[in-house]
């Protein structure tokens, strides 16, 4: 491609500038519109510009990392993502000061397609473009086979390139170590990133040899890897996140708790190491680190795909095991307050979701509780209870525990046996590590009232699974459509639903894939609101690009 | 990990509280950020200003020429500077990864444009398109940079830079037709630190900042390493970065 084609395709780009600093959203602006871009837009905040974006496509965003206290240029790539408003085209570039740039590497899947440092000139950010839009354009088929979990012929790219010797085979080498970890073939990673290592140290490489480590639950060799790395560099924010979760596969909660506090230290707003935090302090029993850790949170996830009624229910939930554990301490009457006053706020906020009211009123009779005013948390349950009878079904996914048990209790009064049975043993799975929890899912389990149901969610979709894997897919599908009768929202039976429906059509007639599509998107639209953190994202997005690939033209023409 | 220093940013918010307590050094870095952010504004205007309203005769060229030469001088003095305090800081952290050499390069030539045209110095790559090395780009940029600017003001036409591998080193050398170097810098240029000499301007500092940054390269025992020379494929000064 010759300058001569880059000024040409420059002059057809829509540019968005994203910076906290008029004088460098002016300067950049002046930048792109000198070597050719007509149409230049900016924004002061990552809030501004993910607007933008919902309303403009963009060719190309130029977005400063670093902005005071508010979202980082990475927080803004990864929402923009999210919610799928960026061309798979778009060039999406990260303006770094110098040192700055380790906090973003490694830390995400989804990287930028380059960097600049600042401060430049027109002319050098000109050359860095160009080399971003070459690359880009270079590596598309091996981006767009990574897209569509093609793997092996990402793979085949990849080494084609490194074999070449071509200029871009560092960054192959890189994928290729990533596609064999995504892949779980950690003997070949290991295998690779040692290879790669005893020609030279290089960072990545040593991160990814960690992980590998760390997966084949060589935990003594992972921790060396990234204790090493953020000894070299403090910066290296990706190395805190692995030795942290090490630490805590090692049962060590209170070092992974230190691990994280020391990353927070470093870039003090991000949204998912503070929830990260809260869980660590909620397990190490420090309520104070857990109360403060859950407000981080809800301060920093304001305006963000992040923000949802969960982080209150955390902040509230954290606030009354506060209060349990030091009933008589002076602070536990302002915690209390402060945990109504959170729910009052969340109530504000989501005025017209029944789920909410409803976890609210549940969250109220806890709170209560708390306090000991019995009376008032049975109007609580009371209200609560007429609210359920109201609604057709509900989702157990990520339900703060003690809500969920409250709510068993009620659907047990109300004689839904199953419903409750099947909400417990969801809640006993995902909170096993929690003896408070555990204790009192036993003493309802024991306590007669409740039979368990043999057919539960669970095990449903462990035979669902089976038929899947026997390529039994009729018989999937029907046991699939039963679980979900049970638990609609489930996210992992929903995806597994899809699933099925795309392999299955491949042994159909044509003309039915009309109505497995609408089956599919049916399904999909139930767990769209899962946050990119959640353990299916990576499938949900893949599965979502399975669905528009196979069905756009007759998407389309429906439209 | 425990003994980490507090970003520049930090440390002025607690100092500047107590005034009786300011840690210069930290002020000190925290103005030169700003400097080098000020400086290349200036110079991207500079840039600007050649483009639309370019010279008309020969003094305007000189003009140019000067504008560049010493604001980018300035430039490279704030980056020795800042790199020279966070070495003494032992708070230069070095992040080596393997880059295109002919990046690095094309987008160097660009920072010295207009020096370039005003001077019409004619400058040869010399590397493979698809050569890459490993190194910290940040830190060899101001390097680079450095050079070339210093290059240019005694190359006469001609200026080369280019790249090779040689016993495990990727070299990267830049090669002018000027006078050459003065012989009391060619035989040591690792230890520029005793000859630095504040009398003769920046160019000893840079050397020393050149020698620091192929020092902190690394690769088992091997350590980066920079030489000086004068006669080269051109006959002027030929300096060569040795990264191993």
């Amino acid at each position: 491609m010759t300058n001569i084609d880059l000024l040409h395709t420059y002059r057809k780009k829509r540019c968005l500038i994203i910076d906290d600093f008029p004088s460098m959203r002016t300067s950049v602006r002046r930048m792109l519109t000198q070597f050719g871009a007509q149409q230049v837009d900016t924004a002061a905040t990552g809030e501004e510009a993910v607007n933008k974006c919902a309303v403009n496509s963009y060719d190309l965003i130029l977005s400063d990392f670093n902005m005071g206290e508010a979202k980082t240029g990475q927080q803004i790539l990864e929402e923009l993502r999210h919610l799928n408003t960026l061309k798979n085209t778009a060039l999406f570039v990260m303006i770094t000061a110098e040192t700055t740039r380790i906090k973003v590497i490694g830390t995400i899947e989804h990287e930028p397609d380059g960097y600049i440092a600042k401060p430049f000139t027109q002319k050098v950010l000109q050359k860095r473009l160009d080399k971003i839009l070459i690359k880009k354009e270079s590596l598309f088929p091996i981006n767009q086979a990574i897209d569509d979990q093609e793997y092996e012929k990402a793979l085949e790219l990849c080494n084609t390139e490194i074999e070449s010797g071509k200029k871009f085979k560092a960054w192959c080498k890189r994928t290729k170590s990533k596609i064999l970890f995504q892949m779980e073939r950690y003997d070949e990673g290991e295998q690779l990133l040692t290879d790669l290592l005893s020609e030279r140290e290089l960072d990545w490489a040593l991160l990814e040899l960690g992980k590998v480590y760390f997966k084949q639950e060589r935990y003594r060799e992972a921790d060396e890897k990234f204790t090493y790395l953020i000894k070299k560099n403090e910066n290296y924010l990706a190395s805190y996140d692995w030795l942290a979760k090490s630490q805590e596969e090692q049962g060590n909660l209170k070092k992974s708790q230190e691990i994280i506090e020391e990353a927070l230290a470093i870039l003090p707003n991000s949204v998912l190491r503070h929830k990260k935090l809260g869980t660590l302090c909620q397990k190490n029993n420090d309520h104070q680190g857990a109360k403060k850790a859950y407000r981080q949170v809800i301060k920093h996830s304001t305006n963000s795909i992040h923000e949802k009624p969960d982080n209150y229910y955390t902040l509230a939930r954290s606030l009354t095991l506060s209060v349990n554990a030091n009933p008589d301490s002076r602070e536990s009457k302002k915690d209390a307050e402060e945990a109504m006053k959170i729910i009052e706020k969340v109530n504000k906020k989501y005025p017209d979701d029944k789920e909410v009211v409803l976890q609210s009123t549940l969250m109220e009779a806890y709170v209560h509780r708390s306090q000991n005013n019995e009376e008032l948390a049975d109007a609580k349950i009371q209200k609560a209870h007429k609210m359920i009878k109201a609604m057709d079904d509900f989702s157990a996914e990520g339900l703060i525990p003690e809500l969920g048990i409250e709510r068993a209790k009620i659907e047990l009064a109300r004689g839904s046996v199953d419903v409750a049975a099947n909400l417990l043993n969801y809640i006993s799975d995902e909170h096993c590590d929690n003896p408070t929890i555990m204790d009192e899912i036993d003493t309802l389990f024991s306590s007669g009232a409740l039979k368990v149901s043999k057919e539960n969610t669970i095990k449903i979709n462990k035979n669902g699974i089976a038929f899947f894997q026997d390529k039994n897919f009729n018989e999937a599908i029907i046991t699939f459509t039963n679980a979900l009768k049970l638990s609609p929202n489930h996210v992992g039976l929903n995806l597994n639903l899809v699933q099925t429906l795309l392999e299955s059509v491949k042994e159909k007639e044509a003309d039915k894939t009309r109505e497995v599509e609408v089956l599919c998107r049916t399904h999909m639209k139930r767990v769209s609101h899962i946050p990119p953190n959640h353990r299916q994202y990576a499938r949900f997005r893949m599965l979502s690009k399975r669905i528009d690939n196979r069905y756009k033209p007759t998407s389309e023409s429906h439209e | 990990m425990n003994d980490r220093n507090e970003n520049t940013k930090n440390h002025l918010a607690d100092n500047n509280i107590n005034e009786h307590n300011i840690d210069f050094a930290t002020v000190l870095a925290s103005s030169v950020h700003d400097m080098k952010n000020s400086i290349t504004m200036l110079m991207d205007t500079v840039d600007v200003f050649f483009q639309n309203s370019p010279p008309q005769n020969e003094e305007q060229e000189q003009q140019f020429s000067t504008l560049q030469y010493y604001s980018s001088r300035v430039k490279n003095d704030l980056i020795h500077l800042l790199g020279l305090y966070r070495l003494q800081q032992k708070n230069m952290p070095v992040h080596i990864e393997e880059y295109v050499i002919e990046d690095l390069f094309d987008e160097q030539i660009a920072y010295s444009d207009v020096m370039l045209q005003t001077k019409h110095i004619n400058v040869d790559v010399k590397c493979d398109e698809d050569a890459t090395w490993y190194m910290d780009y940040d830190l060899m940029s101001g390097v680079i940079n450095n050079i070339i600017i210093n290059a240019l003001k005694y190359a006469q036409t001609n200026l080369s830079l280019s790249f090779y591998q040689q016993d495990g080193y990727g070299c990267i050398e830049i090669a002018d037709d000027g006078k050459g170097y003065p012989p009391a810098m060619l035989n040591d240029p690792q230890h520029y630190k005793q000859s630095v000499n504040f009398n003769s301007g920046s160019t000893s500092l840079g050397l020393y900042f050149a020698a620091q940054v192929a020092n902190l390269h690394r690769r088992q025992d091997h350590r980066g390493f920079i030489t000086l020379a004068n006669g080269g494929p051109l006959g002027g000064g030929v300096f060569t970065i040795h990264i191993p």
